[in-house]
């Protein structure tokens, strides 16, 4: 069978009965329906075909293979009808065929048995009655239905045979049935789609807080590595910083102000280290660089030892990139409180991670007492690093200088 | 709409919504009835009529306890009760047969095949298809077996094979197809709503995310930028004292922030997107936070998004007179020498909206969404008080700078 719920789905405004769709799911549900009814029906059609060929003598063979016909014909009707969601006439039309295959059982007697006939008779009925009722709903079912008993107790009272409408008691539970499923479908969709919209309202809520989450926090860290960095030079009248540097750094700040730019991550190009867009051929490279970048806009003199063993191959994600370079700038920027003029960087690369060491032999401090307000190694660095898999580490003691360092895995490094 | 709805989607467990039990009372029901007529009609073929219809009443009970079961089992009808009542079912069958003269064995005075194959279609609204598919065709084995037994007895033949074969199996393969093409269709739905949905959101999202950018850099952009701007350009001198005071200032005043925003309360207050759709006619009031442990830093990710999302559809719900929040620890020990008062590791969360929607937003099912994604256990303390609570892991302490600190991203 061609039929195929999918194929039907793909266009949901193709329904030309003019039913109401109440939600997206009952556009779907129908077309469900649709081919519950063609499948309903053609398990009946198939039995009772078995059945003729079964049933009829062999010196009625002609008229079994019009009866056979019959039946195909039904078949043939209700996938072309249900299963291409045909209008009202079509329907009608679907509504009168069982009475062709019914008509030819009743009145062959001589080819069929009267048990046979009616068994047989009961199947096409049962199969059209139910496969219509559960694709388009209990009337049209009922049409159907009484179209069959009415033409075989026509045909037997015309040959003056004995007939009883009862045979069609089971004929009638699975018109019952395939009804009854129709209507509580119909209602089981409205239920789940209520339901389903309902669960995409709260996921849809959740996300929207996620999202607005990181993007504040995400902010915040910027603001604080610019334009607060900045605010706090310029509180101390710019000591120790090149003014011209200062003055770009003004600059870069007031872009990272304009509206849009820091919540919806499109600072790419005017945050502070930007510009180390990374190599992938030589990320510890590009990484240092960004460093001595930052170490010269605070005049201070970065001696860089770089590990080789074990780096070839290494490709850095965007993300961890753009985090481990954000927390190194911090990190190197924050050697201005140490008050001493060089700091060390090693970066290696090792088995099972991508480490970068900060050292300076400056003041120290003490872990202790670090307020609550200061925000740049726990924020900046460790909260930062800690988003994409990495962590932070640091040594320090007053008056024993500090070393810093940052750990990202290689497997979150490498994608 | 009712809360009540979430149970009624489908589940690995239970494919159709609860609403399909009335189609196993419609057509168990149905089909014995039929089955009465036959029995009445067949009377002379059993060898003892009240036998007969004990055997039918029991086999009525089997699908109606299996549905009672079932309701009180959250709707899917556990394995156990599921294998006694298919025993029960096979008894059945044989016991009629049994009953029912030889001759007549491959006639219509065995009721059973077709009705028990009704009931096992029952079964597909409380078990999954596989199962009702297994029972089917051991129900179809029987069948075809006793029949064929007769097979050299008076009208009875392959038709005869035909008819029994067709009136056990085929319901429950109707069933079978129905129960894989709804759950296509709801697959299907599900696929399109969750396209659909990745859009809304990002829009949402990002609507939501500018809204607060605006809202909170507007007084920090209206003294920064001419102060950046003025030293940039160069008509404000880096060591003027003015200068570098208001830098100092404002450096202040941006640090604070910084640090304010860090526990996320800033996140609680209803969003304007939710304001514009709020249902009830008075604004909505801020949450009211109780936290004396600082607790709401250290809430998880998941759990802080969850949290503002059930705040969130609960203002766009109803009036409210007040909504707060509690939050304390569950298993906080009392302070070491010199260590942090908050090492808990759980904490209890308890959302508290008091207002005349309070029994209607109980009963909503996006309030029930959100708080079954929160975690949270909803329900009405009074008639005009919701509660929802829930116990959440905090964030583990990170060991970091040598001292334990909190706040993990």
């Amino acid at each position: 069978m061609s039929f195929s719920l999918r194929s039907t789905a793909a266009r949901p405004d193709a329904y030309p009965t003019g039913r109401p769709e109440a939600g997206e799911l009952e556009g779907f549900g129908l077309r469900a329906l649709d081919a519950i009814g063609v499948r309903l029906a053609e398990i009946f059609l198939v039995t009772a075909l078995l059945g003729v060929a079964l049933a009829a003598s062999s010196r009625h063979a002609g008229q079994a293979m019009l009866t056979g016909l019959a039946l195909a014909v039904c078949g043939g009707g209700i996938v072309y009808v249900l299963g291409r969601q045909r209008g009202r006439l079509w329907l009608i039309a679907l509504a009168l065929l069982p009475a062709v295959p019914v008509a030819l059982l009743a009145s062959a007697t001589p080819g069929f048995t009267w048990d046979h006939t009616h068994d047989l008779a009961t199947w096409v009925v049962a199969g059209m009655a139910s496969g219509v009722a559960a694709s388009r709903g209990p009337a049209w079912g009922l049409v159907v239905f009484i179209t069959g008993v009415a033409v075989e107790l026509a045909v037997e009272q015309a040959r003056s045979g004995p007939a009883s409408a009862l045979v069609f008691l089971g004929a009638f539970t699975y018109y019952v049935g395939a009804a009854v499923t129709h209507v509580l479908a119909r209602r089981g969709f409205a239920t789940t789609e209520q339901a389903l919209e309902a669960v995409a309202a709260a996921e849809t809520a959740q996300r929207v807080a996620e999202e607005r989450w990181l993007a504040r926090r995400e902010a915040d860290r910027l603001l604080h590595d610019t334009v607060l960095a900045t605010l706090s030079l310029l509180a101390h009248r710019g000591e120790g910083t090149d003014p011209r540097e200062l003055q770009a750094a003004c600059l870069r700040d007031l872009d990272t102000l304009k509206p849009g730019r820091l919540e919806t991550g499109r600072l790419a190009t005017t945050q502070r280290g930007a510009g180390s867009a990374l190599d992938a051929s030589a990320p510890l490279k590009s990484l240092v660089e960004a460093a001595q970048r930052e170490a010269a806009i605070h005049k201070l003199e970065l001696r860089a030892h770089v590990a080789t063993l074990k780096q070839a191959g290494l490709h850095l994600d965007a993300t961890v990139e753009t985090a481990l370079r954000k927390a190194l700038v911090e990190c190197v920027a924050n050697v201005r409180h140490a008050h001493v003029q060089q700091l060390d960087l090693m970066a290696s690369v090792t088995v099972d991670a991508l480490v970068l060491v900060v050292v300076d032999e400056g003041r120290g401090f003490d872990l202790a007492r670090i307020p609550e307000d200061r925000l740049g190694l726990r924020a900046s660095v460790q909260e930062r690093l800690a988003a994409v898999g990495g962590s932070a580490s640091v040594w320090t003691q007053p008056g024993q200088g500090t070393s810093v360092m940052l750990r990202v895995p290689r497997q979150v490094v490498s994608s | 709409m009712t809360a009540d709805v979430l149970l009624d989607m489908p589940t690995r467990r239970r494919a159709l919504p609860q609403i399909f039990n009335r189609l196993v009372v419609i057509l168990t029901v149905q089909a014995h009835l039929f089955a009465l007529v036959i029995i009445v009609q067949s009377a002379h073929d059993y060898q003892s009529l009240p036998a007969c219809l004990a055997l039918w009443i029991v086999s009525l009970a089997v699908p109606i306890a299996c549905l009672l079961v079932a309701s009180r089992a959250d709707g899917a009808l556990p394995t156990g009760p599921f294998l006694a009542a298919t025993v029960v079912l096979v008894l059945i069958d044989l016991a009629v047969t049994a009953l029912v003269r030889l001759p007549d064995r491959g006639g219509e005075a065995v009721w059973t095949w077709g009705v028990i194959g009704v009931t096992v279609l029952g079964f597909a609204v409380l078990r999954p298809a596989r199962d009702v598919l297994l029972v089917a065709a051991g129900h179809s084995l029987i069948a075809v077996a006793v029949t064929a037994t007769v097979l050299h007895h008076p009208g009875v033949g392959a038709f005869a094979l035909l008819l029994v074969a067709n009136a056990a199996a085929t319901p429950a393969l109707a069933a079978a197809q129905y129960l894989n093409l709804y759950v296509h269709a709801v697959q299907l739905r599900e696929q399109a709503g969750a396209d659909r949905r990745r859009i809304q959101t990002r829009l949402a999202a990002e609507e939501a995310i500018e809204e607060d950018a605006a809202g909170r850099l507007q007084a920090l952009r209206a003294e920064v930028v001419p102060l950046l701007s003025g030293v940039a350009d160069g008509t404000l001198a880096v060591d003027d004292p003015q200068v570098a005071l208001l830098a100092h200032r404002l450096g202040d005043d941006l640090r604070r922030e910084l640090t304010a925003a860090r526990n996320g309360q800033w996140l609680l207050p209803v969003s304007r997107a939710a304001q514009r759709d709020t249902k009830g006619t008075s604004p909505a009031p801020r949450v009211d936070l109780l936290d004396p442990h600082r607790l709401l830093s250290r809430l998880q990710d998941t759990d802080r998004a969850a949290l503002a999302a059930l705040l969130d559809v609960l203002h766009s719900f109803a009036d409210w007179q007040r909504l707060s929040l509690a939050l304390a620890p569950e298993d906080s020990r009392p302070a070491a020498p010199g260590g942090s008062p908050t090492e808990a590791s759980a904490l209890a969360a308890t959302v508290v909206a008091t207002g005349s929607g309070a029994g209607a937003a109980c009963r909503d099912a996006a309030v029930a969404a959100a708080a079954r994604q929160f975690g949270a256990n909803l329900h009405l303390e009074t008639s005009d008080v919701l509660v929802a609570e829930t116990s959440l892991t905090l964030s583990p302490p990170v060991r970091f700078l040598g001292v334990t600190t909190y706040g993990c991203p």
